[in-house]
């Protein structure tokens, strides 16, 4: 339809009067929707009927171009995109020419967007662009914003097919999202060769870096109400490799302070957000749905512009110093790492001490009598040298033992009445402590008591047989099998004699301490088991 | 927790209901329908509640952009759960009312309590001067 060629033109006097209107067209009551195609329609038709109707004396050159549009409706450009027609230092015109030739053609008329207003356009319908295949329009137009705003939808695509058709103008004006289409636009012809050095305003810059960004999942339904550009800061987030269009590149567009390794999204973390991201959609969708069936003002929020904010957060969360960056994160990432690597648990080393058993063996020294005792926690006081003998009771091994056996010690054991006995000899053999295990508490309890002459007592006779009988289970516990039934027995005659000593038995009161102690306790514990 | 554990999003937040407190104590619900990394929102079909007592009234307010530093807390709204509660709903005139009411009640023990302070000689800045700092 319309072609656009470098030209002059006295638009630009017109511009500081338009220039609010352009903006309340943006930004204000005018601008209602970004459907360019139907605005582009309108513009088409309105510039046909200008063109023959309204003279051209801002026509300055004639040119084959194609008649701007009327003064009627001249681009208005907001001021603070510096673009400086206003102002006292108008770019050469050479250079802008082309730039205001496609304001004039393109520019946001008032008149098609009351126009459709009135029609009452649906917000929630987002046909997302065509590609234009202009060499000269198709980006995204500029507007007055910080860098770091989100995506717009897929204008950029547009913007690198023109470049590959570069040789081709003679294409249709395509997407109007504004005026100021041509910012860019103005770099291309002039960028395909060698890149004269030159002055970009931020805007400029913005709109380059945004043309770079290749649009990662095609095309998404459009942004809401008015349309977003994508920021400059875009760049530092898909950045990397350069853009697949560096040559059209100018001076190169200023990299925001941020440490430049994180300026790539690393790329489990990009991995990560992509997977997650199409998982969810397709979660939510399920799952949204069946709650509300019918929410008209649903995804309003694209998915691309999710992942870009997501993209950002996890940015942040990249990190070269960690002492700098996010505590709770590193935490987390250095417990993650830690328990997936260590499988097998750390084991506590500690030094390793050798068992060695420790036996007591008592200080000898060759030729003394006895044992020297050391006494210690393990190894009391030794003071009898005792061991258990399977003699029994009745017997009086008097003559059996030897006096030399006695050695040095001689205890005195009164088990018995004072007047009836004289001395009792412990009988001493070489006893070893260490076995007396079972063997002590039975020599503690069952000293066997000597006479040196006479049979044993009847008093001790007893006493022994108390002994047995209380010792008796235990007995019966450690005999093996075979055996048992031979201890049971004995059990049996041993609690019988008791029992028959003791009725029989006239108590004589005895002067004893510990005798009749010894045998009263004694009796009274076995009397329980003495009545079965 | 979405796309990396440990981290908080407010992506999976988008098109449901929401209760945001803001630093000026109002109390907005709506859906939330977009965000950005500044955790600006903006709010569709958004109800501004005034609580006074036991009592809330519901003034409708559209579509809210609230720049992200200004809120307090935010949380979703399950709209399956069922709603148990105590508060009773009241007209918006009535609530203003009782809003009104009971700033001027405040207002007042505030002002008996700066004249006892200040017959004391102590004067304690009033809070929010505070935040010009």
């Amino acid at each position: 339809m319309e072609t656009i060629y470098l030209e002059e033109d006295d638009g630009l006097v017109e511009e500081e009067d338009e220039i609010d209107q352009f903006n309340d067209d943006t930004f204000g009551a005018g601008a209602i929707d970004d459907d360019w195609q139907e605005e582009h329609k309108r513009l088409a038709e309105l510039d046909e009927r200008d063109e023959h109707g309204a003279a051209q004396p801002e026509e300055a050159e004639p040119g084959g171009a194609e008649p701007p549009p009327s003064s009627a409706d001249p681009p208005s450009l907001p001021s603070s995109l510096g673009f400086s027609s206003s102002s006292a230092d108008l770019p050469p015109r050479g250079r802008d020419s082309p730039l205001m030739s496609i304001i004039k053609e393109v520019g946001l008329p008032k008149r098609p967007l009351q126009g459709r207003t009135e029609e009452g356009w649906d917000l929630s319908e987002r046909v997302p662009p065509p590609r234009s295949s202009s060499p000269v329009i198709g980006s995204p137009p500029v507007r007055a914003v910080p860098i770091g705003t989100p995506p717009k939808q897929p204008m950029s695509h547009a913007l690198n097919h023109q470049v590959s058709e570069a040789s081709n103008i003679s294409e249709t004006l395509p997407p109007q999202e504004g005026v100021l289409v041509s910012l860019s636009v103005s770099n291309s012809p002039l960028c395909r060769g060698p890149f004269p050095p030159r002055v970009l305003s931020q805007i400029q810059r913005a709109q380059l870096l945004n043309s770079q960004v290749p649009t990662v999942a095609g095309f998404h339904r459009g942004g809401p109400g008015p349309p977003l550009l994508p920021g400059g800061g875009f760049r530092p987030f898909f950045g990397g490799p350069p853009p697949p269009h560096g040559h059209r590149m100018g001076p190169p567009p200023p990299i925001p302070p941020i440490r430049h390794n994180t300026t790539h999204l690393h790329p489990q973390h990009r991995r990560l957000l992509t997977q997650r991201l199409q998982s969810r959609g397709g979660d939510r969708g399920r799952t949204a749905g069946d709650r509300r069936p019918r929410d008209p003002y649903s995804n309003l929020m694209s998915q691309k512009e999710k992942e870009w904010v997501t993209k950002i957060q996890m940015m942040q969360l990249q990190s070269t110093d960690p002492y700098l960056d996010d505590y709770y994160y590193q935490r987390q990432e250095k417990e993650q790492d830690s328990s997936s690597r260590k499988e097998h648990a750390t084991k506590l080393i500690t030094p390793q001490v050798a068992k060695v058993e420790h036996t007591y063996r008592p200080v000898q020294f060759a030729g003394s009598l006895g044992k020297l005792t050391v006494s210690s926690v393990n190894n009391p006081r030794k003071m009898i040298d005792a061991v258990v003998t399977s003699r029994s009771d009745d017997e009086v091994p008097a003559s059996s033992m030897p006096p030399s056996r006695w050695g040095g010690r001689f205890v005195t054991l009164c088990l018995s009445p004072a007047g009836e006995e004289g001395e009792a000899g412990v009988e001493q053999t070489a006893a070893d402590p260490v076995h007396g295990g079972e063997g002590s508490t039975r020599t503690r309890a069952r000293l066997q008591v000597r006479l040196c002459s006479d049979p044993a007592p009847p008093r001790l006779q007893m006493f022994s047989l108390l002994l047995e009988v209380q010792d008796f289970e235990k007995r019966f516990v450690q005999t093996p099998e075979e055996e048992r039934s031979a201890l049971l027995e004995q059990h049996k005659t041993n609690t019988e004699q008791l029992s028959a000593a003791l009725r029989d038995k006239d108590w004589e009161h005895r002067c004893v301490g510990e005798g009749a102690w010894l045998q009263g306790g004694g009796v009274a514990d076995t009397l329980p088991s003495l009545s079965e | 927790m979405n796309y990396v554990p440990g981290t908080a999003s407010l992506i999976d937040d988008i098109d449901k209901k929401h209760l945001v407190l803001l630093r000026d104590g109002r109390t907005l619900i709506g859906y939330l329908r977009s965000i950005d990394q500044f955790a600006n929102l903006v709010f569709h079909q958004t109800v501004e509640r005034i609580h006074v007592g036991k009592k809330f009234g519901d003034i409708p307010r559209g579509i809210f952009i609230v720049r992200g530093e200004n809120v307090v807390l935010l949380g979703e709204i399950d709209l399956d759960k069922p709603c148990d509660t105590v508060l009773q709903q009241v007209s918006i005139e009535e609530i203003l009312e009782e809003q009104r009411l009971q700033q001027q009640a405040k207002q007042e023990t505030e002002k008996v309590k700066m004249q006892a302070l200040k017959d004391r000689g102590l004067s304690i800045p009033k809070a929010d001067n505070l935040d010009e700092y």
